[in-house]
């Protein structure tokens, strides 16, 4: 029988066995190693993302400036707009019913007579004389195709005589009332 | 104490050296994994951000093509309202434009005047109220038309006509010219165009007649047949307007009327159309 009386932690380790020590100093070693490798990778990242950011930068202060120009130019067209609708305010509203005179003088009425005729904006007034009711009438229908309305308003004879003088107002005149003519 | 000494002979390099990995290890994770992480972080998060402006400033800027053709569209289109809407230092230049025109269409302007400028609301336009009249041929709705193309700011408020005879008219115009106000003259791009010959109108003279009063003369006793005669198959009627009588003939003019023939009883006139039979003493 062989007593040994060497302490526990100083016998010799038979060859299978590993001292505990050794277990946990791996273990600090490889997560030191660990730390060391994971904090490389996030520095190369680091770098990665840093170039990126420098160049996202770049391309910004540019777009910046392009967005600068295109904010220019929309107050510009703005400005323009603003132009525009002066002058479309100015064209607007120029037609007048005295384009359809030549519609209002088309008439083949031998014993009808126009003395003058007086156009606005949008209606017309027309002074003549008739030896024949019929023909006023006649062209009193003719009128109306230029407007909304054509209406007598005066007709008065003239006494001994066949002459009847008469006056005529069409309202609602339309300045393309030539055109609308049969 | 005796727990000190107690740790102390515990204590050997072996655990110095386990405890040092673990203490190292935790100070690199500390000093440079974690500082380097959340920096990463916040530079991916500030990727993020400058992408998505990136990507906002890319379409705003995309619009520019658009916009710029916009602008060439609104420019084009100002330039030509400029070139036909007068501003208030072309007033001499609209007005010399239509004495131009009565002469391209061989009429006589009686008259033309303008009023001075009224400024409108806003202040960014204005109207000049003109006035003319112009005399002359069946060609009034052309020159009319015209007048209204070479002007198109012009509103044309009354438009009278009145026939005069001899295939004559009167044309009067009242109207307001619209004007842009401008800063200086200089920044007035107004032009009156070339005038060109276009397909004319013109007013079938027939449909009109003189103004009636001067036909109720005739008819009304002012102008009296005082006597026919036939000499040698001539004729010649007495007729007296307010005065004696003097003989006259087929022909013969008398007050715008012309005698168009003489019977036994009456003398036919012709009023620019119109037919009158005068009996004697009627």
């Amino acid at each position: 029988m062989r007593i040994n009386l060497l302490p526990k932690e100083e016998r010799p380790l038979k060859q299978s066995q590993v001292r505990w020590e050794f277990l946990v100093g791996l273990l600090g070693f490889l997560a030191l190693a660990a730390v060391l490798v994971f904090s490389w990778v996030e520095n190369a990242r680091l770098q990665t993302l840093t170039a990126a950011h420098q160049d996202a930068l770049a391309r910004q202060t540019v777009l910046q400036a392009q967005v600068k120009n295109v904010n220019a130019l929309r107050q510009q067209i703005t400005d323009l707009e603003a132009e525009e609708q002066v002058y479309q305010g100015v064209l607007r509203g120029t037609a007048s019913a005295a384009m359809v005179l030549p519609a209002v003088s088309d008439h083949d009425l031998d014993l009808l007579w126009i003395e003058g005729v007086i156009c606005k904006e949008e209606s017309m007034q027309i002074a003549g004389y008739t030896r024949d009711v019929t023909s006023l009438s006649s062209y009193l229908n003719q009128l109306q195709r230029l407007g909304e309305d054509a209406e007598l308003t005066h007709i008065l004879p003239l006494d001994g005589t066949d002459f009847q003088v008469f006056a005529i107002e069409v309202t609602g005149v339309r300045s393309d009332g030539a055109a609308q003519r049969d | 104490m005796v727990q000190l000494s107690a740790i102390k002979e515990k204590l050997t390099w072996q655990l110095i050296v386990v405890v040092f990995l673990f203490v190292a290890a935790a100070g690199a994770f500390a000093a440079f994994f974690l500082p380097l992480r959340l920096e990463t972080r916040r530079l991916d998060g500030e990727l993020n951000q400058l992408s998505q402006a990136e990507q906002q400033l890319t379409r705003i800027v995309e619009q520019r093509s658009g916009l710029e053709s916009r602008l060439r569209e609104l420019q084009g289109s100002l330039a030509s309202h400029a070139r036909v809407v007068p501003s208030q230092y072309d007033l001499q230049k609209v007005l010399n434009g239509i004495r131009r025109l009565t002469d391209f269409y061989g009429l006589k302007l009686e008259s033309l005047s303008s009023e001075p400028l009224q400024v409108q609301e806003g202040g960014k336009v204005g109207l000049v109220p003109i006035s003319m009249e112009v005399e002359g041929g069946g060609i009034m709705p052309g020159f009319l038309a015209h007048l209204c193309e070479l002007l198109p700011s012009l509103g044309l408020a009354e438009a009278a006509l009145a026939y005069v005879g001899e295939g004559r008219f009167m044309l009067s115009l009242r109207g307001e010219l619209q004007v842009v106000l401008l800063d200086q003259a200089s920044a007035s791009g107004f032009e009156l165009p070339e005038l060109s010959s276009r397909q004319l109108v013109e007013l079938p003279v027939d449909a009109f007649g003189l103004p009636f009063q001067f036909i109720a003369q005739f008819l009304q006793g002012q102008v009296r047949v005082l006597g026919i005669v036939n000499s040698g198959g001539q004729k010649a009627a007495l007729i007296a307007q307010e005065g004696p009588g003097r003989w006259m003939r087929v022909g013969d003019r008398l007050e715008g009327a012309v005698i168009t023939d003489i019977n036994s009883g009456a003398v036919w006139l012709d009023l620019d159309g119109v037919q009158l039979q005068l009996t004697i003493g009627g």
